[in-house]
C-alpha cells in the first residue's frame, strides 16, 4: 500500500508525469529535464515529508492518548506546537520577515530553528514540572494553560505585526509539506526514526499504564520514568514535525483511533506499527488531494487533513458514548 | 512467606507537612492466612494498603517480605512478591478479559511482552479460578462490576505472587458477588497457600471467613486477633463506636 501511494503521490499533480518517466528519472536515464526537476526537487521531497509526518504524528498522538488515557489527546496537547508557533511568531513577525530573510534558505531554516527552540522550551518546562505533579489530569491542564499563554503571546505579536508578516505566519500555521529541503528531511528522519523505535521499546510499559499508574506501578513499571519518556518521545515527534511542516492537525489524534477500530486491540506494539502504516498512507493520499491534477494551487495540507480527520473524530465521539477510553 | 510490618507509621507527606494517619504498626502475615482489615470510613485502611503495596512510602519503620525491605526492593522483584486489587476504575476500550489478566505476567515477560506457553497456561488458569472462562475473550466494558472485580483478582493471580492486597474488593457488589468474592479469596489461601490482606466493610463476611482481623481506629494502635477474640472482647463494637448490644443485635439472625 505504501509504495503504491508513494508512487501515485509523485506521479499525480498539476503536471502529469507518466510512470515510465518516473522509473527513468530514478534510474538516472531521464531525458526530460523538466520532469526530472519536478520529481527530484518537488514531488520526491514532498512524498518523503509526507511519510515522515505520517510516521511521527500518529505515534506522538498515540503516546499522549495513552499517557492521559483520553481519546481526544493529540500530539499538541502539552502545548508543544503552540510553543513552536511562538518561536516562529517571534522569528517571523518580530524579525525574520522584516529583514527580508523569507523565503530564502536561511528564512526557512530559521523558521524551523525557531520552532524547535519554542517546542523544546515548552517541553523543558513541562518536564521540570512533571515529577512534582501527581496526577496526569493536572499535567494535562497545565499543558493546555501553556498553550493558552503562548497563543496569547502569538496573538499580541500578530496584533502589532505588519499584515504581510501576519499572512506569512498564517500560511505557516496551515502546514505545508513543500519547501522542505533534502537536508531538512534528513534531520527530520534522524529524529523521527530513533524516537519511533524508542516508543516500540516501551510498548509493554505503555500497555500496563492503561490500567492506571497505580496498577502499572504494582506490576513493576517505573511510572515516573515512563511518564518522562512518553513526554520526551511525543514532544520530539511533535516538535520536529511542527518545525519543518507546521502544526499539522487531526492526523495525530485520529490515526490511533482508526488503528484501534481496525485491529480491535490496545496492544501498543500492534497500534504503533499500524498507526504508522495508516498514517503514512493517509498523509500520502492527503498530499495527493492537496495537489490534485488540474488544480493550479496546492492546498495547505492542514485543510485536507481536517476535511478527512473531522468526520473520523465525529465517528469516534459517537462510538465513544458506549466505549469510552 | 512472611510479611512483617515493624514499628511502621503511615500517612502523607506534602512539602514540609507530614500527616500521620497511624503509627507504631506491628503486624505479621504468613502464607495461607486471610486477613481482613476493618475500620470506619477515613480511618486509613486504604493508606495502609497503599503503603504495603509500595504505592506510597511509609513515614517510618520497616515493611519486610521474607526479610527483604520493601522500600529498597527491586521493582521486578516487588512485582513478583506483591499483587494488588485496587478500587481504581478500569475502562479500557477494545480490551478483553484475557488482555487484562495477561498484564499480570508483566514482571515475567521480556521487553516485547511476549507470552510463552507457560504464561498462557497461567493466564487461562487464573481466569478459570475466578470462574470467568466463558468470558475470556469478552470485552471488559461489557462485564458487570462483579465480573470486572474478578478480572482484577485473576490479574493478581496471574502475577503469581505469594502476597495479595485487596482494597475493598466487595465494594459496589451485590450480596451474591460479595459472598462469592470472599469465598474465592478464602479458597485461594487454602489451595494455593497465598497470604491475602483485604480491607472491607463487610463485617459479617469478614468475621466468617478470615483467619484474623485487623481493626483500625483513628489515633489508636492497630489491633489484631481472630474474629472470635475480637467479637468477644468488644473491639469490633469499639471500632465503629457502637455499643456491644448494638453489635450483638446486628449479628442476631
Amino acid at each position: 500500500m505504501i509504495p503504491i501511494c508513494f508512487v501515485c503521490d509523485i506521479l499525480f499533480g498539476s503536471v502529469h508525469i507518466p510512470f515510465d518517466a518516473f522509473v527513468d528519472v530514478l534510474s538516472g536515464e531521464g531525458e526530460n529535464e523538466l520532469w526530472y526537476n519536478i520529481i527530484t526537487r518537488l514531488r520526491l521531497p514532498r512524498a518523503v515529508a509526507a511519510i515522515l509526518v505520517g510516521t511521527a504524528l500518529p505515534v506522538s498522538g498515540l503516546l499522549m492518548q495513552t499517557l492521559f488515557r483520553n481519546p481526544l489527546a493529540d500530539p499538541y496537547i502539552l502545548g508543544i506546537s503552540t510553543g513552536a508557533s511562538l518561536g516562529v511568531a517571534v522569528f517571523s513577525l518580530a524579525g525574520g520577515f522584516s529583514l527580508g530573510l523569507f523565503p530564502t534558505l536561511w528564512g526557512s531554516l530559521g523558521t524551523a530553528g525557531a520552532a524547535l527552540i519554542g517546542a523544546a522550551l515548552i517541553m523543558t518546562v513541562i518536564l521540570v514540572m512533571a515529577p512534582h505533579i501527581h496526577d496526569t489530569v493536572t499535567l494535562l491542564i497545565i499543558g493546555i494553560m501553556f498553550g493558552s499563554i503562548t497563543s496569547a503571546i502569538v496573538n499580541v505579536l500578530q496584533y502589532f505585526a505588519h499584515p504581510d508578516e501576519v499572512h506569512s505566519f498564517l500560511l505557516w500555521t496551515m502546514g505545508s509539506l513543500a519547501n522542505i529541503s533534502n537536508n531538512e528531511l534528513a534531520i527530520m528522519a534522524c529524529f523521527v526514526f530513533p524516537t519511533v523505535i524508542g516508543s516500540l521499546l516501551i510498548n509493554k510499559q505503555l500497555d500496563a499504564i492503561l490500567l492506571g499508574e497505580n496498577y502499572a506501578f504494582s506490576l513493576g513499571v517505573n511510572t515516573k520514568m515512563l511518564r518522562i519518556a512518553i513526554i520526551v518521545l511525543s514532544a520530539i515527534l511533535a516538535g520536529i514535525v511542527t518545525a519543518f511542516a507546521g502544526p499539522i492537525g487531526f492526523v495525530g489524534m485520529t490515526i490511533p483511533h482508526v488503528a484501534r477500530f481496525l485491529f480491535k486491540t490496545n496492544s501498543h506494539k500492534v497500534l504503533i506499527i499500524n498507526s504508522i502504516l495508516i498514517g503514512v498512507n493517509l498523509m500520502l493520499i492527503c498530499d495527493m488531494i492537496a495537489q490534485l491534477p488540474g488544480m493550479q494551487a496546492i492546498l495547505p495540507i492542514n485543510t485536507v487533513t481536517a476535511i478527512f480527520g473531522a468526520p473520523i473524530v465525529i465517528v469516534v465521539l459517537f462510538r465513544g458514548r458506549r466505549n469510552a477510553i | 512467606m512472611n510479611f512483617k510490618i515493624s514499628d511502621c507509621s503511615i500517612g502523607y507527606r506534602a512539602g514540609s507537612q507530614t500527616t500521620v494517619i497511624a503509627s507504631d504498626i506491628e503486624m505479621e502475615i504468613r502464607s495461607g492466612e486471610l486477613v481482613s482489615l476493618i475500620g470506619a470510613n477515613g480511618c486509613g485502611k486504604s493508606t495502609l494498603i497503599r503503603t504495603l503495596a509500595g504505592l506510597q512510602p511509609a513515614l517510618g519503620g520497616s515493611i519486610q517480605i521474607d526479610g527483604c525491605n520493601l522500600a529498597s526492593m527491586d521493582r521486578k522483584m516487588r512485582a513478583q512478591k506483591i499483587s494488588v486489587v485496587l478500587t481504581d476504575n478500569i475502562s479500557v476500550p477494545n480490551t478483553t478479559v484475557h488482555d487484562i489478566v495477561a498484564l499480570g505476567r508483566f514482571p515475567y515477560t521480556n521487553w516485547y511482552g511476549t507470552l510463552s506457553e507457560h504464561d498462557e497456561e497461567i493466564i487461562l488458569q487464573s481466569i478459570q479460578t475466578v470462574g470467568l472462562q466463558d468470558f475470556a475473550y469478552r470485552n471488559i466494558n461489557t462485564l458487570s462490576d462483579g465480573e470486572r472485580q474478578r478480572v482484577m483478582i485473576a490479574k493478581a493471580l496471574a502475577q503469581d505472587t505469594p502476597f495479595i492486597l485487596l482494597d475493598e474488593p466487595t465494594a459496589h457488589l451485590d450480596v451474591q458477588n460479595r459472598i462469592e468474592v470472599m469465598n474465592l479469596l478464602k479458597k485461594l489461601t487454602v489451595s494455593s497457600n497465598k497470604a491475602i490482606l483485604l480491607s472491607t466493610h463487610e463485617l459479617h463476611l469478614a468475621l466468617n471467613v478470615s483467619d484474623s482481623v485487623w481493626i483500625m481506629k483513628k489515633g489508636q494502635p492497630l489491633l489484631s486477633g481472630t474474629p472470635r477474640q475480637m467479637m468477644e472482647n468488644g473491639e469490633i463494637a469499639k471500632a465503629f463506636n457502637l455499643s456491644e448490644t448494638q453489635i450483638a443485635e446486628s449479628f442476631r439472625f
